[in-house]
């Protein structure tokens, strides 16, 4: 079984290292950092909530927040906001990536497990970013970047939230007899 | 070998990118250079296998620390980046740019509940952007479920920041200067670096 | 030799790890475990797991975006 080797050569080495990954990043975020403000993720998709809330009868307009960018709660003031030309920018970014490579694929729900743990991990984690005010990127990465105290204390108990979370991965997982 | 295999597809998706692109220019000029940087960076995220999520979990599952020393030189670089884009508009009196928000109890909570979040669903928030890319079906769900506990959480906002403690942002320069700010986060920084390493090579 | 078959399809990290894992403790020297996955950073980790713990793989290209990754238990 040796031409596990070579096949590291000819594809997977084709990924670039993680060091390289992680210095272009903070370059582009840099960039970005020159165009107002650093790289953030949630706080647009936040408004695009707040805007489908609007639409729906609601006045999130009222509700106290601080913004990292200006409310925007038309849809199509919303579609050209900075957030999301980023958001979708990033989206394109991966499937051109992907689709370049010949390795995209439309990959279907597993099992309503699965269903389950992603809606109840994305409502905690945008209820979670919106209070501690930015996710990993913007929130941690940003924060630290940016010489704010809160990004170190996100850090600290995301690491907590983080280690509650693998040990029930690893129970389901134990559990499960897939 | 491989390459053409996924042309057509391929095609497309540099139409939509040309063409969102466009429509971003005409709606402001400087749109278009979000949308290229947007762009590179989905590009790099891909291509280097970025996870954030797996920063921290990998941790505790598997005593893989390689993606947690990704985030740390990530976070090295935005620093000496936004610092010198910081410096230049402190020495021009402007106010300090970045992100530098409030802090209190309720980040405490939210990072609890955004790092078990993210464990659960398999990605964190670039992670969803970036698995949705890549086709999973699955995290168009997690997209929704981020969108509406978001609208959950700026409702419940005031209500946090009210009922614990919570106090303006914190600029750590202000409080301790800028000569030590310089030094102490690349120190923390660095530190955190040798002890990923120290802990994996404890483990062979 | 027992051969087991792991149908990774559609699962996100840290699962199809977590599973090969947990299926690898219970083979005996000899046995081979494989994953079919369409996502490329299982088969990411699961290279370097394998590096880690000194078992021989062999990867698969199956389709576009799916890899069919044996491992043989030492």
């Amino acid at each position: 079984m040796k031409n596990g080797r070579t096949f590291i050569k000819r594809v997977v080495l084709d990924y670039w290292p993680y060091w390289v990954g992680g210095v272009l990043l903070g370059i582009l975020n840099t960039l970005l950092a020159c165009f107002d403000k650093p790289w953030g993720i949630t706080g647009n998709i936040a408004q695009w909530g707040l805007a489908v809330c609007r639409a729906a009868g609601g006045q999130p307009e009222t509700w106290f927040y601080v913004w990292d960018e200006p409310l925007k709660l038309n849809f199509a003031e919303l579609l050209f906001s900075r957030g999301t030309v980023i958001n979708l920018g990033v989206i394109m970014g991966v499937m051109l990536a992907a689709v370049l490579a010949a390795e995209f694929r439309v990959k279907k729900v597993k099992s309503a497990r699965q269903l389950a743990l992603g809606i109840a991990g994305g409502l905690l984690m945008g209820y979670g970013a919106r209070l501690a005010l930015g996710c990993n990127i913007g929130g941690l990465v940003n924060g630290i970047a940016s010489q704010s105290l809160h990004g170190w204390v996100f850090g600290l108990f995301l690491i907590l939230g983080a280690w509650a979370g693998s040990m029930f991965m690893k129970y389901l997982v134990s559990k499960n007899g897939n | 070998m491989k390459k053409n295999r996924q042309k057509r597809l391929s095609l497309g998706v540099i139409g939509f990118i040309t063409a969102f692109g466009l429509a971003a220019f005409v709606a402001d000029k400087r749109l278009l250079v979000i949308w290229g940087i947007g762009i590179a960076l989905g590009f790099v995220l891909y291509r280097s296998g970025i996870c954030f999520a797996s920063a921290f979990r990998d941790v505790f599952l598997f005593r893989d620390f390689s993606m947690t020393r990704m985030v740390i030189i990530l976070t090295g670089v935005s620093f000496v980046g936004i610092g010198i884009i910081q410096a230049i508009a402190a020495s021009r009196g402007l106010p300090v740019t970045g992100r530098i928000y409030p802090v209190g109890f309720h980040t405490a909570v939210g990072g609890v509940l955004f790092g078990f979040g993210m464990v659960l669903a398999g990605g964190c928030a670039s992670g969803t952007l970036q698995r949705i890319g890549e086709g999973f079906i699955l995290f168009l769900t997690v997209l929704l479920g981020i969108a509406a506990g978001s609208v959950l959480g700026v409702y419940h906002f005031s209500w946090w920041v009210n009922s614990f403690f919570s106090t303006d942002a914190v600029f750590i320069p202000d409080f301790i200067g800028w000569i030590p700010g310089l030094v102490l986060t690349p120190v923390l920084l660095g530190g955190l670096y040798l002890v990923t390493v120290a802990i994996e090579k404890r483990k062979r | 030799m027992a051969e087991i078959k792991l149908d990774m399809l559609g699962e996100v990290c840290p699962v199809p790890l977590l599973t090969a894992q947990k299926f690898i403790g219970e083979m005996k020297s000899g046995d081979t475990l494989s994953v079919e996955t369409d996502y490329n950073r299982t088969v990411r980790n699961i290279i370097k797991w394998c590096d880690d713990m000194g078992y021989d793989f062999n990867i698969e290209d199956k389709d576009d975006g799916v890899w069919l990754v044996t491992i043989e238990k030492k």
